[in-house]
């Protein structure tokens, strides 16, 4: 055992206690050793991580309990329309007085009438608004839909760019004024997204005995109305559009009206119940209500009165009386 | 004088492997106090022989008792992992202040504010740091930094003080004075040490007992003045050269005035 | 040019004047971004922490998924959320489609991988040797953890904002999960479309700029938190 004296204390008596050296034969000189070897790691548990994102998970049901909503969402109703619908306006002036008077909470999605239909036919959807009457029919012939009532129309225009260079204001029928464009190569913007518009288009163009798709002068957006009308604008194109979405935007388009009024423009609305008796989840009384709402007589009123203050005239005309198919 | 007592550390039949590397002790016994200094090449199994001390790693084969209990490296129960603190080669400092550094290991026991405050900085003091609670780890000198490393294992007031290699990244003088405080500091507080090093005149300096390791074995293991003069391997007698070390310990002898 | 400055001054007007739709978005845009890197963080450092510290068979295999999945396209997530939570899907059950809940689940999907890929790197660099001197001097494992992660502090909040940045910014997966659903699912990002979409640019660049602000203002706050401290 060293003494305390220090470090110096410890190398003298080192020095001191060297015996003469005794003279050894010296091995051969060992090789060295390989290096550091691969890491090594420990068990760690996770268990603690797991408790952290629970309470995460805790506070992600906040929104829900925040937001006011406390229908439960067997309550909720979906219903699923189209964009130029919602982009109206109409919705967020019916629906918050449905939901007043019956307490459902109903959440609109505005997508395409093609994809519209195609979630009704999985049952995904409760309600669909829509305005695509031939793929309409198919979806109530495929038994997707309970019930299918009409709701009001409206109608779709031509709208080109100012002056009419493809004269289309003088065609006597909605044919004659798509051949003018087409024969005089006019560009023409088309949504091109299976919309109920588009539909509409692609059987006017049918109708007129001409095969728009490969020339120049027609263009898909694939976009919505709001989107391709200001395209239409821009490029000064001819585009099929809704009357309501036309003249909401009519202050910044560069464009004209240049067709409309003819019975094949008119875009007929229908409210079709998803049938709750072949899928599981759909909300039936929920349906229901809505649907009444909708072709009920307060709803009926609100409908022929919207956009008069804003635009001199209405955007959409009531139906719910008239007999439809 | 040695009062007979069980060892403070014991280690049977170990083999620790570490990749390929195999580590293999028959038989190591230390008693509190001492201080132990374990020499040998690069590679001969030093830093692996005290991790396996330190209890970082799992034996394969025998057993390490601690205190006269058994341990299982990392698995050992917290209480007695915590009697053995290793300082690695590396001062291996953490973001942030001095003084939060060296208080570290009592943070890590439970011993929170005013009193690992308190505790820390008596540390700091004996290893001779200025200022711990403004300076940032970063602006320390490569002594300094080993020194506040040394501080905070010493700051714990462990049973077993593990160093691996502490004086190889300093200059001469440096060492010099860290050796003398170390060896002052040690034997107050009648700490039990090992201490690996290249340097043998390391050994002779503050160890009481010295073991020469090569390919993962300990060749030759006892009181530093005995292996130096009747070495029992060839190899041992090699490194522990004792005609170049006397010379070595003249001239530095002679240095010290 | 006109049109940005216009759309910037209404932008802060309509936030100034709390109008109660641009709230209501903005909040809800805070709650379902907010939650989801959350959630994002704890799953993501979780994993950066189990994959960057340790080795285990497969793990290369593992982290080259997870370096995948950084930049999975968030469409494709919301896709595949959507798919689960039909009604007719797996989880149709739970009724969670069109709700915050759902923008928040895939949310998380796109931000987790985010923020594990950048706290693997992270805790790989540092060195093993830390690890094993703070087990040393005493630390359980949890306790280790934590300081390894105030270690890697500046590279883990780097992790945070890259996940936070990527998903109040994305909008093809909160629109086919959430539906955009005014006073419900309707954030800053799906209401920006929508907008435009509608031709109301002056609209969509006002909500824009507030998006831009709010993104900016989270930032600046973990920025801040990212570089408290640290010295050169």
């Amino acid at each position: 055992m060293n003494k305390r004296g220090g470090v110096k204390g410890n190398l003298k008596r080192a020095l001191l206690d060297m015996a003469p050296e005794k003279e050894l034969p010296l091995s051969h000189l060992l090789p060295s050793l390989a290096g550091r070897s691969a890491k090594r790691g420990h068990r760690m548990t996770p268990l603690f991580r797991l408790i952290w994102p629970l309470l995460a998970l805790l506070i992600s049901a906040w929104p829900y309990v925040s937001s006011g909503d406390r229908v439960p969402p067997k309550q909720d109703v979906i219903l699923a329309t189209t964009t130029s619908t919602q982009d109206s306006g109409l919705l967020d002036v019916l629906l918050p007085v449905f939901q007043k008077s019956t307490g459902v909470l109903v959440k609109t999605i505005a997508v395409g009438s093609g994809q519209a239909l195609a979630l009704g036919a999985r049952g995904e959807v409760d309600v669909l608004l829509v305005h695509s009457p031939r793929e309409e029919l198919k979806f109530m012939e495929a038994g997707f839909g309970a019930r299918r009532r009409l709701v009001m129309y409206n109608d779709f225009v031509l709208a080109g760019p100012k002056g009419d260079p493809a004269g289309v204001r003088d065609a006597r029928s909605v044919e004659e004024a798509f051949r003018k464009v087409a024969d005089g190569g006019f560009l023409f913007i088309s949504r091109g997204d299976l919309s109920g518009t588009h539909v509409l288009e692609t059987e006017l163009w049918k109708k007129a005995n001409v095969n728009p798709h490969g020339n120049r002068w027609y263009q898909e957006s694939g976009q919505g109305m709001g989107q391709t009308l200001l395209i239409a604008s821009e490029k000064g194109a001819y585009t099929l559009s809704d009357r309501g979405t036309y003249l909401a935007l009519a202050s910044k388009l560069a464009l004209e009206i240049c067709f409309q009024g003819a019975e094949e423009l008119r875009n007929i609305y229908h409210v079709i119940e998803v049938n709750c008796s072949r899928f599981d989840r759909v909300n039936c009384q929920g349906a229901r209500l809505l649907a009444d709402f909708l072709v009920s007589r307060e709803a009926q009123r609100m409908i022929r009165d919207f956009g008069v203050d804003r635009f001199g005239t209405p955007l959409f005309f009531p139906a719910a009386t008239e007999q439809e198919k | 004088m040695v009062i007979e007592e069980s060892p403070v550390l014991e280690v049977e039949g170990l083999v620790v492997r570490r990749g390929r590397f195999r580590l293999q002790i028959r038989r190591l016994e230390l008693f509190q106090g001492e201080i132990l200094a374990v020499v040998g090449p690069n590679g001969s199994g030093k830093t692996t022989l005290l991790m396996s001390l330190g209890l970082l790693l799992k034996p394969e084969e025998g057993r390490v008792k601690l205190c006269g209990k058994l341990t299982s490296g990392l698995a050992t129960p917290l209480e007695l992992r915590r009697k053995v603190v290793m300082v690695f080669q590396k001062p291996l400092l953490l973001n942030g202040t001095v003084l939060e550094n060296v208080s570290l290991g009592l943070r890590l026991r439970g011993i929170r504010g005013k009193r690992s405050d308190e505790q820390a900085l008596v540390a700091l003091e004996k290893l001779g740091i200025a200022h711990p609670k403004r300076r940032h780890v970063k602006g320390l000198s490569g002594g300094e930094a080993q020194r506040v490393s040394l501080a905070r294992a010493l700051a714990v007031e462990p049973e077993v003080l593990l160093l691996d290699e502490p004086f190889s990244s300093l200059d001469p003088p440096s060492k010099d004075r860290l050796l003398e405080d170390l060896d002052r500091l040690l034997h107050a507080t009648g700490t039990t040490a090992i201490m690996t090093t290249h340097d043998r005149l390391d050994a002779m300096s503050i160890c009481d007992k010295v073991a020469v390791m090569c390919e993962g074995e300990i060749l030759q293991m006892g009181p530093t003045s005995e292996v130096v003069h009747r070495p029992l391997h060839p190899f041992v007698a090699e490194f522990l050269d004792l005609r170049k070390t006397k010379e070595r310990l003249t001239s530095l002898l002679a240095s010290k005035g | 040019m006109e049109l940005i400055v216009e759309g910037m001054k209404r932008g802060i007007g309509l936030f100034l004047r709390g109008d109660r739709e641009v709230v209501e978005v903005v909040l809800l845009t805070l709650q379902v971004s907010g939650t989801a890197t959350l959630l994002s963080l704890f799953f993501g450092v979780g994993i950066g922490a189990l994959v960057g510290l340790r080795q285990f068979p497969g793990r290369t295999f593992f982290l080259s998924i997870v370096n995948t999945a950084m930049g999975l396209p968030p469409v494709v997530v919301g896709l595949f959320v959507t798919l689960m939570l039909w009604r007719s899907g797996p989880l149709g059950a739970l009724g969670l489609l069109y709700t915050p809940t759902a923008m928040i689940l895939a949310q998380a999907i796109i931000a987790t991988p985010i923020i594990a890929g950048i706290s693997v790197a992270a805790f790989q660099s540092l060195s093993q040797e830390l690890r094993l001197q703070i087990l040393s001097l005493g630390a359980r494992r949890r306790q280790l953890v934590w300081l390894l992660i105030k270690e890697a502090r500046l590279q883990l909040l780097a992790a945070v904002m890259a996940g936070f940045g990527g998903v109040v910014s994305e909008v093809g997966a909160s629109m086919m999960v959430g539906g955009n659903i005014r006073g419900c699912t309707r954030v800053l990002t799906t209401a920006t479309v929508m907008e435009t979409a509608k031709g109301n640019f002056e609209l969509a660049i006002a909500l824009s700029v507030i998006l831009l602000l709010l993104a900016y203002a989270v930032t600046v706050a973990l920025t801040s938190l990212q570089q408290r401290g640290h010295k050169w």
